[in-house]
């Protein structure tokens, strides 16, 4: 177990819990022995060793001129529970108030520690290189675009940049949540918060720290607390109506009952006061609200915590409350779905040649093109034949001389079902090379899993054509699909799903900051590098996995589902506690144990979600 | 223009907005925020107030709250 620093009050309190528990003991000792004054005295003593605190603020309360407050309140029930003679109650409630002050002190600090763990993602300071050659080290806020920084290994890169030179392997899973370190050389950029893991590198800073990767993810996680919830604003009014409500009702239990029992012929108000203001006194120690109050933002507070520890930005508790509710879920096809790159799916061989044979000189004409689809070729084809004579017409196709043959990759000159090209051999077509956009493996279980998690409709948005369209969605199961769509109509559609659901569009942010600012919940995929989506979005996933967006669904439907049962469950013992006590059925004891209680459960149930 | 302070022991939020209401009662602080769970305060007032502003701003926090210190961020 990881031992707990303790802060200022929180030792004082520790303190005074400690000696208020002894003097107690010594109390019960006391009592035990018959020493009735002894043990009194000590039982008071105990409650004012636990309760200076509680005291102390009162008396500083009193002075604001702010009466109906828990320490004031807390502090009535102590005084009043010794000037009826009730000493082990007087101590009873002041300690254990203060262990359910201590426990949610603890649990609070614990919390706000595993959030501040994400400001580690920025280093403070990088090697910036000085005029004359040598390095400064400088506060990583201070770097300006345009200098040269040194980034050993092991080290976190602390801007955006680009390498001008060394070659080594970034880690970018603090940032994007995906584990397997890539490699990086001249010219690729690197962003800030990630591992530079193997070699040293000289690179351009591209951005200042806080405009950054990191620095925008911190930026992010810093204001997600700005938005309240209806829950979060429920609570909020609650507790300022709650403590004063709770102190009038204790003095009409006190003061009105004895008066009216006189009245309608009982026994005189000084013979049943005593008894009515002990019941009073007990409804007094529930008066304060701060373990209902806490659960809520704590709850939230967690689940976004817990969220952004796998690679989930949620911008606020509100988007938490959405994302739970929503049942339709709309996706944009490529670099969402599908990885966004194409790769050789098939190819379809004349004339008794081979496929791989075809591969072979359809990649040794495209082997210095950049296009895409030269790109997969290659990359299918593995090993790559050496070309002469290379001649590449944009928008048409490549010519090269491939071991004495004449070959040329082009558009096919029949329309073809997908994206192909056609491959001639000495100007005799050999067969075609079909591409496709990949799927992403985390595609279809994701979509099942959010399926599960109460998402009824699933929707794709393409500008691609029908069939293309509909081989990605069969094969990652989606209900519903549009093709062949402009991006403003994919905007239009989204309006009419609104209409109709709660809606959260996925797309990769690109150039559907729109539709990612229209729909209900915006999830910006693997939006790393573009500062408009993590703009426009309520939702960012750092990294492309689909199942991020399963695990943000359901993370956000346990934390909504925890901050009910918590506003219930302490909602239904305060209201126990305080019907109990004006009937006499429990005593202080009972209620403060019942209020503390409840606190300790609520608070746990809160911090759980960050295991999640 | 606004400042920005951390704060350092406030375990709940209604402390929290009891502190965030003493702040903005201040003569001269137009408004003030705190966001209990990352213990930050934001007081905006004019940018000359600030020095005078100062001693009364740590004063509204400590009476609320007698063991929170204040910082400048």
């Amino acid at each position: 177990m990881k031992r707990i620093k303790f802060t200022k009050v929180q030792k004082k309190r520790l303190l005074s819990i400690a000696s208020g528990a002894v003097l107690f003991a010594a109390g019960g000792i006391c009592r035990l022995l018959d020493a009735q004054l002894c043990s009194d005295i000590l039982f008071a003593a105990a409650g004012l060793a636990a309760g200076l605190m509680c005291i102390v603020r009162a008396f500083r309360g009193i002075a604001r001129g702010v009466f109906f407050d828990e320490n004031t309140l807390m502090t009535i029930a102590a005084v009043g529970a010794v000037c009826l003679g009730e000493y082990p109650e007087c101590a009873a409630v002041m300690i254990l108030y203060q262990v359910g002050e201590l426990f949610q002190s603890v649990a609070v600090g614990r919390s706000r520690r595993a959030i501040s763990e994400l400001s580690k993602l920025c280093p403070d300071s990088a090697r910036v290189l000085q005029p004359d050659g040598s390095y400064k080290e400088t506060a990583a806020s201070d770097v300006n675009s345009g200098d040269t920084v040194q980034i050993r290994a092991g080290e976190r890169i602390p801007a955006d940049c680009r390498i001008c030179e060394g070659v080594t392997d970034i880690d970018t899973s603090p940032v994007t949540g995906e584990s397997v370190p890539g490699g990086a050389g001249v010219g690729d950029e690197i962003y800030s918060g990630c591992i530079n893991m193997s070699g040293t590198v000289l690179a351009e800073v591209l951005k200042r720290a806080e405009d950054s990767a990191a620095g925008r993810i911190l930026k992010l996680t810093e204001t997600a607390g700005d938005r309240k919830t209806r829950s979060e604003a429920f609570i909020t009014r609650f507790a300022k109506v709650y403590t004063p409500l709770v102190a009038l009702l204790a003095a009409a239990v006190a003061l009105l009952v004895p008066l009216f029992i006189q009245i309608f012929g009982g026994p005189s108000f000084s013979e049943t006061f005593p008894d009515w203001s002990r019941r009073a006194l007990s409804m007094l120690v529930i008066s304060c609200p701060c373990a209902l109050v806490i659960s809520v933002p704590l709850g939230y507070f967690c689940g976004l915590g817990s969220a952004s520890k796998k690679g989930i930005l949620i911008k606020g508790s509100t988007y938490v409350d959405t994302l739970a509710r929503v049942d339709t879920a709309v996706f944009d096809k490529t670099g969402t779905l599908t990885k966004g790159t194409l790769s050789v799916d098939r190819t379809e061989v004349f004339d008794g040649g081979d496929a791989a044979s075809i591969l072979r000189l359809a990649a040794g004409a495209e082997q210095t093109s950049s296009h895409p689809i030269a790109r997969a070729i290659c990359t299918a084809a593995g090993e790559i034949p050496p070309a002469s004579d290379i001649s590449e017409t944009s928008g048409v196709g490549v010519e090269a001389t491939v071991e004495g043959i004449r070959v040329c990759v082009c558009r096919p000159m029949h329309s073809v079902e997908g994206t192909a090209v056609e491959v001639k051999a000495d100007g005799k077509n050999v067969g075609y090379v079909y591409l496709s956009d990949t799927v992403k493996p985390s595609a279809a279980p994701a979509l099942r899993e959010l399926r599960e998690q109460g998402v009824a409709n699933t929707v794709m948005l393409t500008g691609d054509n029908e069939s293309a369209a509909g081989k990605v969605a069969s094969e990652v199961g989606i209900d519903t699909v549009y093709a062949s769509l402009m991006p403003e109509e994919k905007f239009e559609k989204i309006e009419e799903l609104c209409a109709d659901g709660c809606v959260m569009y996925a797309g990769d942010g690109i150039n559907d900051s729109p539709s990612l600012a229209r729909a209900d919940v915006g999830v910006a995929m693997g939006a790393l590098g573009s500062g408009a989506a993590i703009e426009a979005a309520d939702v960012v996933l750092m990294g492309g996995d689909m199942t991020a967006l399963a695990k943000a669904k359901r993370l956000a439907r346990s934390t909504v589902r925890t901050v009910k049962a918590n506003i219930v469950i302490s909602l239904a013992v305060k209201l126990a506690v305080l019907v109990l006590a004006a009937f006499d059925i429990v005593g202080m004891w009972a209620a403060v144990a019942a209020d503390v209680g409840v606190c300790i459960l609520c608070v746990s149930n809160s911090v759980s979600l960050l295991r999640k | 223009m606004t400042k920005i302070f951390k704060l350092s022991d406030i375990d709940c939020p209604v402390c929290a907005g009891k502190v965030q209401d003493a702040v903005a009662a201040i003569d001269g602080v137009k408004s003030a925020r705190v966001d209990f769970l990352v213990l930050k305060l934001t007081v905006e007032a004019e940018e000359k107030d600030f020095p005078k502003l100062m001693k009364a701003i740590k004063k509204a926090v400590r009476s609320v709250e007698p063991d929170c210190d204040l910082e400048e961020a």
